[in-house]
């Protein structure tokens, strides 16, 4: 992804661009693991 | 107990710090050091069998590393006890309702133990110390959810182990995407919003439903075990381990034996190494030990007849792609650009719907066998 950007984006653009995707990544994780239902579904192993 | 909490996020990350600021020679066992007392606190049975098997299959190995018996004794001791918690956890469930007493991470370090005892008896292992076994076998990110990756990788990552910010930074956004996996694509889309907007169907296209939620079933399968999987490679890779992928874009093959080389790929090369080429070698049948490699898996999954019904599914799949391979070759190959891509598409779709078909046969298909006979 941070080769995609650079193709399209100087540098400093880049990185600024990874931080927020990483941000909202970090937001929407922490903001819907409130919900009751995350869990591990797999078979007990 | 389940990686998603914040606890455990806390502890793997303590692991991570103390892994590199602590002194060097204190390093490896301090990753150790903290597998046991997390196993301690989370499941001391675990605990109980991974020590006792460790010390009983290298000092028996250690003296006996070429003697057959010894080796068969040591791989029965590591099997039946994986085989008697199956059983117990699976009786368990029938009797309490869904009760499941596994020893945390059974599955995988026992793996790991078959493999290293198998390589001890190849004498294909360099010369290494009791201490570096433990830290393989006793190493937390792997402990919970694999990959089952293999002695001599972690031995010389951890023999050539060094700071590196890079590898850092590579394992913190792996580790990310892991937990975006599970939590925002299996947990809210596929299981949230996704079998919101199917139940609708329900009563007006049953079948078009019952087809959806298996899609979401595996999907949701997909993202969460993936996702797992990348939380523990990034966590590896973060105390300079590097940790054998496990999964490689599996909804991309054209065949099912592609299949199998991109989902759960250390449980299947695992499989290959030292279930299926034993047996090949004994029996000098492949096919024969084509089944009886894939309902070892089955098992490996759970110890029931549904899924030596899905390991029987999945090898006649196999089977019959092989023979389907003779006999490709007298048809005319396709030339056309757009029937090529059609037909790598119309394979990947096939694929899917196949795989997806076995958890229908192990579920549905078995009770019926049952209800039958």
């Amino acid at each position: 992804m941070y080769r995609f950007l650079c193709t399209y984006l100087p540098e400093q653009g880049a990185n600024i661009m990874m931080l927020l995707w990483y941000l909202l990544l970090c937001v929407l994780i922490f903001v819907l693991s409130l919900e009751p239902d995350a869990g591990f579904l797999y078979l007990a192993l | 107990m389940t990686l998603l909490s914040l606890t455990v996020f806390a502890w793997f990350a303590a692991t991570v710090v103390c892994a590199w600021t602590l002194p060097r020679k204190w390093q490896p066992f301090t990753i150790a050091f903290s597998t046991v007392m997390f196993l301690s606190f989370y499941s001391p049975l675990s605990l109980f069998i991974l020590t006792g098997t460790s010390f009983f299959v290298f000092f028996l190995l250690k003296k006996n590393r070429t003697n057959s018996a010894v080796v068969i004794l040591c791989i029965g001791v590591v099997g039946a006890l994986f085989a008697w918690f199956k059983i117990d956890s699976l009786s368990a469930a029938h009797t309490n309702g869904g009760s499941h007493i596994m020893p945390l991470g059974i599955s995988y370090y026992s793996c790991r133990q078959i493999h290293y005892i198998f390589e001890t008896y190849k004498q294909k292992l360099e010369g290494h110390a009791f201490s570096d076994y433990l830290c393989y076998l006793f190493f937390l990110p792997t402990i919970h959810v694999g990959p089952i990756h293999r002695f001599p990788e972690f031995l010389r990552d951890l023999r050539r182990r060094r700071w590196d910010a890079y590898n850092l930074s590579a394992g913190l956004e792996r580790v990310l995407y892991g937990y975006a996996k599970i939590v925002i694509l299996g947990n809210y889309l596929i299981s949230g919003k996704f079998n919101h907007a199917i139940s609708g169907f329900e009563v007006s296209r049953p079948i078009v439903s019952e087809y959806l939620k298996s899609v979401s079933y595996w999907m949701n399968l997909y993202f969460q075990f993936s996702g797992y999987s990348d939380i523990a490679i990034g966590f590896s890779l973060m105390t300079g381990f590097h940790v054998m992928e496990n999964f490689n874009y599996p909804f991309l093959a054209k065949n099912i034996l592609e299949f199998w080389q991109r989902w759960h790929i250390s449980l299947t090369s695992w499989c290959k190494d030292y279930v299926y080429l034993p047996v090949a070698s004994l029996t000098r049948r492949p096919l024969v030990s084509l089944f009886v490699a894939l309902i070892i898996l089955g098992l490996w999954h759970e110890f029931s007849g549904r899924y030596v019904l899905w390991g029987i599914y999945h090898a006649l799949g196999i089977a019959v792609w092989h023979a389907f391979q003779s006999f490709k070759k007298r048809l005319p190959a396709w030339e056309n650009r757009w029937g090529k891509l059609s037909l790598r598409y119309a394979s990947s779709f096939l694929t899917f719907n196949f795989v997806m078909g076995s958890f229908v046969v192990s579920n549905h298909a078995y009770r019926k066998l049952l209800a039958f006979f």
